[in-house]
């Protein structure tokens, strides 16, 4: 029987490097609970990051098992909420593990660490539009050293500020740096559709970016520009690093009978050498009132090659605090020949006992149908967030 | 046509029609709500975000009576109560400001919803819509509403599936808001119950 392998360098840079992300997740599977716009509890209209003073309450509420009433607030509900101050950021930590043909190794590293905060500045100074100025400040994460032995230097980075302004009900403007709004801005770094398209967390660019939302239909307009400051070391193979693009972005999501979000996204970036044009597809569909299905697909050209990059993950959440997964996703570099083409299937489990204190166990299986080996992989994340 | 054969007519459509009037007011009914398989809630939009907030789960009991009088249709009017310490929205600290602080369900445990006139006629086992008037009853005030009621006669009970909306600044209702969410004046209700029918004579 043949054996799939996949270089251990590449399982390393797929989990871990320039990781500085450990603002509040996105989660497009809330729309099971009413919550269609992303608004409601982050700053950011797509989701993710700084989390407003209802969207704690609400990680509490949903995602803890235990919880006393305030202690999703700062530093353990010291202080009241405030509507017009959010305040993130925390720490992660993850083990990993991989397991192949040629050698078996695990890693424990800090993921990242940052701090982020957020500050509306209300009626007094804007009259009645609503101004967010949002900034999040880290240090990188990742191993102490590279593949080949060499140590890495962490620096201390922001990868997110922006000033958001909010003219009216469903308007939202922004420019700074942030992450470019497109498909369903999952948090998961080595999803092949945030790995393969250059937008995964970490990726974080200068732009300016419009936001039109209503009761059925959430749409963004980005403008992006190359962030020359940071180099991504190649982690994503054979696409242009997003970090030098310039480019456009468009997205948009439907909520249909008033239960379903599904969406579209487009892109199209210009590197130092190339071009290159991203659409897909993406879902949130709630089955039942404890399970939701993930899915996004994309599509991508760039050079002469064309890429298609899916993946789809279930979700239980039938206990508060306890929520098993299972995912199923392909990277195909290129869609003409299997060069590079890469499977991957795996299961776990996100445990949130109490509000600040996150665990991640997942599992899973990784095919290189190029080279016919396979590598099983895991990872524990522990996560305290502030 | 000679007058005696139009007499002849005349007499026995008035006889025919006071018979009906007759038998209509000798089986005149009474609707009794089943409370165990009654539901009521509603849905407001929360602001940032048009936040759908869907409240359900609240019981209904409550009883019609059929009026007979005209017999081109039958009319039923009644009284029904919802229950709201039960509603739920999904989330238990919004549970508890919604009934303690802003429905107030300690002093007023039921919201009342008269309904005027619906054509009971008019209902067949087939799915029939009408209009409706009443009036809804919520923490000591009274105000007049119109809804949309769907019915299906399914013998001997009755399908209902009621909609109406209400402006929470028409009852003595603060609008909800709380860490940044506002949920928007108008609110929309929906009343769905089987009423079984007791023939009285």
């Amino acid at each position: 029987m043949c054996r799939y392998v996949m270089p251990i360098a590449h399982l390393a840079a797929t989990l871990s490097l320039n990781l500085v992300s450990s603002a509040g997740e996105a989660r497009p599977e809330y729309v099971r609970h009413g919550y269609f716009s992303c608004t409601s509890c982050h700053v950011s209209p797509g989701g993710g990051g700084l989390l407003k003073a209802y969207g704690r309450m609400v990680a509490t509420e949903k995602l803890s098992a235990w919880a006393k009433e305030n202690e999703d607030g700062p530093l353990h509900g010291a202080f009241e909420p405030d509507e017009n101050l959010a305040v993130g950021g925390g720490v992660r930590w993850i083990q990993t593990y991989s397991d192949d043909a040629q050698t078996r190794k695990g890693s424990f590293f800090r993921m990242s660490s940052d701090i982020e905060g957020g500050l509306r500045l209300g009626k007094g100074v804007f009259k009645q539009a609503r101004v967010w100025v949002a900034s999040r400040v880290g240090i990188e994460g990742g191993p102490d050293k590279s593949p080949t032995g060499e140590r890495i230097k962490h620096r201390t980075v922001s990868p997110t500020h922006y000033m958001q302004w909010e003219p009216s009900e469903g308007i939202y403007v922004r420019a700074g740096r942030f992450a470019t709004r497109f498909g369903l801005m999952i948090p998961d770094h080595s999803a092949s559709v945030r790995t393969g398209t250059g937008l995964s967390p970490g990726a974080e660019t200068r732009q300016i970016e419009a936001t039109f939302t209503t009761k059925v239909l959430d749409l963004t307009f980005s403008r992006f520009i190359a962030s020359r400051d940071r180099n991504l070391h190649g982690l994503w193979i054979d696409t242009a690093e997003s970090r030098d693009e310039n480019g456009y972005a468009a997205h948009a999501s439907f909520f249909l009978v008033e239960k379903y979000r599904i969406g579209v996204q487009a892109l199209r970036g210009t590197n130092t050498d190339m071009v290159r044009t991203v659409r897909g597809i993406h879902a949130a569909l709630p089955l039942s009132s404890a399970w939701t299905l993930l899915h996004e697909t994309d599509w991508q050209s760039h050079q002469s090659k064309k890429s298609h990059l899916t993946w789809t993950k279930l979700i239980c959440d039938a206990f508060p605090g306890l929520s098993p997964y299972t995912w199923i996703e392909a990277n195909r570099p290129d869609m003409a020949t299997s060069r590079g083409r890469r499977d991957g299937v795996g299961a776990g489990i996100a445990i949130k006992p109490r509000p600040h204190f996150n665990l991640d166990f997942a599992s899973g299986l990784a095919l290189d149908r190029e080279k016919y080996t396979y590598a099983l992989n895991g990872r524990v994340i522990a996560h305290y967030w502030f | 046509m000679s007058s005696r054969i139009f007499v002849s007519i005349l007499r026995n459509a008035t006889f025919s029609t006071l018979a009906m009037v007759a038998s209509y007011s000798a089986n005149a009914e009474t609707w009794t709500v089943d409370s165990a398989t009654s539901k009521a809630g509603f849905v407001a939009i929360g602001s940032p975000g048009f936040l759908r907030i869907s409240g359900e789960g609240a019981r209904v009991k409550g009883v019609a009576q059929s009026n007979e009088s005209d017999p081109a249709k039958v009319t039923v009017k009644g009284t029904f109560e919802v229950e709201l310490a039960s509603l739920k929205t999904g989330m238990s600290l919004r549970d508890k400001h919604m009934k303690e602080k802003y429905l107030e369900v300690g002093k007023f445990p039921v919201a009342a919803l008269t309904i005027e006139a619906v054509d009971l006629r008019a209902i067949d086992i087939l799915p029939t819509e009408q209009d409706f008037t009443g009036k809804l009853t919520l923490k000591g005030v009274t105000k007049q509403i119109h809804g949309r009621a769907k019915l299906t006669r399914t013998d001997p009970a009755v399908q209902v599936e009621a909609n109406f909306s209400i402006n929470l600044t028409d009852y003595p209702i603060d609008i909800p808001a709380w860490l940044g969410i506002t949920v928007a004046e108008k609110v929309d209700v929906n009343v769905h119950f089987i009423a079984n029918s007791a023939s009285t004579h």
